[in-house]
């Protein structure tokens, strides 16, 4: 064999060797509000270990205070309330990036929205003036992302809403209004909201943060100035809720049966099994498991685990691999790995630092 | 001095297949490629048969397409970008098989772009109508990022890698391939890029190889 012959064929065995070898995808996005900065920081989330790496160019300009944050089904989309702006934004992503675009105008929301959800299936968009004491509902625009108000938006809800919380069939939304200590209920028809019956529920004192299990059973209520979680069981009809047996559950620990954690997120894990609650008093964060039938919350051994300095947000990776705690003080984040069968919290590791304090978080999925 | 060698279609056929074969390295993207073609050419030096003395130019200037996988996942990017562009080195050879080189390399894509600046040695192997060559260089890279408000910067990059020119005349010679792997810490990470180049080489002057004494022998 000459030499030229040998060595293309060593380049063409080389060639076909090198298309064998793939390249995989094994990250994702979160996105994070910093309302001081008007900017929104966004980091890549490593599926395995959970670390965050701060994409370069990162943090975007957003809007006046950005204060909630939503990812589209779809991942092309994010959304943000900004709450001195009295607006939402729009982002397109850029998907080898992870980079934000805003995309005007701005959609004009009530005042000071503070909190954003989204139906499962992306057509509904409902944001809670804080402010002007009402809920602004928008149809997104599938293509495009662009939201437009609909007929009869915003509907008037208790004083002073601050959270949000919709079923994973989209057929409900509550509403946390602190002023009231209590959880308005509304259908939603079209995007159009109409009360459930014996809507609102009064539940304890200072309801800040709301979430709805994965399979739409029950609702999960922290109550920041009581201490105190409360649970309510959804009735899969008409959507009306009503107290479960024993609630509302401290959030302090069985030893310390008074404590001030001044519990201020509350979320559920995809899986159903745990809940956790970030603790802006204590700087930490309380696990509990769930009794699947019951919905009654146990503290687990050791919990709660310590986070940065004044925690004001608890998000739980798409994959539900992480848990996320944003701390107001400290400016950054706390990240968590899961244990899947426990629901525990192995020592957090600061995933990143922000450039101001962090207000709220989401991931993509 | 050398002579001029014609090349004949069998050659011709035989880059043309390299071309496609580093298309296709182009299109798949992955960075796996480029250590198979590494080790493929430190194969091809260790297997060429011996032949007789050949010369290597004194000076030459390479100047061609390059072709960069830039590692831009610790930027935080969904993976690798792939990026086009030039590689220009000029290369001075002290001795028959060893010489200075440096190169002036800038690599362009959508999202962000790399040029660095490096010189290094480089150590040359002539077998045939080929010139195997392998070097390491030292120098900075300079990025700038079109995502958000475009931040840029400069690190220093190691270059190491290799390649092969195929003798075309006198003056000229084609750079059949060119594979490096160029490490960079930009933005406080570390990205292990690879890159791939191909073009023409011109040269001046020639530096024959010394002939050795057998001893015992009549003059």
């Amino acid at each position: 064999m000459t030499p030229i012959k040998q060595q293309s064929l060593v380049c063409i065995v080389l060639a076909s060797l090198a298309g064998l070898a793939g390249c995989s995808s094994s990250n994702h996005v979160a996105y994070v509000t910093l309302g001081q900065g008007n900017t929104i920081a966004a980091f890549r989330v490593d599926n395995h270990s959970g670390s965050l790496t701060k994409i370069v160019g990162s943090p975007f300009n957003a809007g006046n205070s950005p204060i909630s944050i939503l990812v589209h089904p779809s991942n092309k989309f994010v959304y943000a309330a900004n709450q001195i702006g009295n607006d939402i934004s729009l982002f397109t992503v850029d998907q080898s990036t992870g980079a934000l675009t805003e995309v005007g105008p701005r959609a004009a929301a009530g005042i000071a929205p503070a909190f954003l959800t989204m139906d499962s299936g992306g057509h509904f968009l409902f944001a809670a003036n804080q402010a002007s004491n009402s809920i602004s509902v928008y149809s997104i625009d599938a293509a495009k992302g662009t939201l437009t108000e609909i007929q009869g938006s915003p509907f008037v809800t208790g004083a002073n809403p601050v959270a949000l919380a919709i079923t994973p069939s989209g057929k409900f939304l509550y509403v946390a209004t602190p002023n009231l200590q209590s959880v308005f209920g509304y259908s939603v028809g079209s995007g159009v909201l109409q009360p459930v019956p014996d809507s609102p529920v009064l539940v304890d004192v200072g309801p800040v943060s709301l979430a709805v299990d994965p399979a739409g059973h029950f609702l999960y209520v922290a109550n920041f100035i009581a201490n105190t979680l409360s649970v309510l069981a959804i009735d899969p009809n008409s959507g009306a809720l009503m107290a479960i047996a024993g609630s509302p559950f401290t959030t302090c620990t069985s030893t310390t049966t008074t404590c001030t954690n001044n519990p201020v997120w509350v979320a559920v894990h995809p899986s159903g099994k745990f809940v956790y609650t970030a603790n802006k008093g204590t700087s930490n964060v309380s696990v509990f498991s769930i009794a699947s039938t019951t919905g009654v919350p146990t503290q687990i051994t050791n919990s709660p685990f310590a986070t940065g300095s004044t925690p004001v947000f608890a998000s739980v990776d798409s994959t539900g691999r992480f848990l996320f705690i944003g701390n107001q003080s400290s400016r950054n984040i706390t990240g968590f790995s899961i244990n899947q069968s426990t629901g525990a919290l192995p020592a957090g590791v600061v995933g990143a630092a922000t450039t101001s304090a962090p207000t709220s978080m989401i991931t993509t999925k | 001095m050398r002579k001029k060698r014609p090349v004949t279609t069998s050659q011709a056929q035989s880059q043309s297949l390299i071309q496609d074969s580093q298309m296709t390295l182009i299109q798949r993207g992955s960075t796996t490629a480029f250590l198979f073609l590494l080790i493929g050419f430190l194969l091809l030096v260790v297997g060429s048969p011996p032949s007789a003395a050949q010369d290597v130019p004194r000076i030459e200037v390479f100047g061609g397409y390059s072709y960069l996988r830039f590692d831009s996942r610790s930027f935080g990017f969904a993976g690798s970008t792939n990026l086009n562009g030039y590689n220009l080195a000029p290369a001075f050879n002290i001795f028959h098989g060893f010489g200075v080189v440096g190169e002036l390399s800038g690599q362009y894509g959508s999202h962000l772009n790399l040029r660095d600046v490096a010189v290094g040695p480089q150590i040359l192997y002539p077998r045939n109508n080929l010139i195997f060559f392998a070097h390491v260089m030292y120098g900075d890279a300079r990025t700038h990022v079109s995502v958000g408000n475009g931040p840029g910067d400069t690190a220093r990059v190691i270059v190491a890698g290799a390649g092969a020119d195929l003798h075309y005349s006198s003056r000229l010679s084609i750079r059949v391939v060119q594979v490096d792997y160029l490490r960079t810490s930009l933005f406080r990470g570390t990205q292990n890029n690879f890159r791939i180049s191909t073009g023409l080489v011109y040269h001046w002057g020639a530096i024959q190889e010394k002939k050795h004494k057998v001893p015992g022998k009549a003059p």
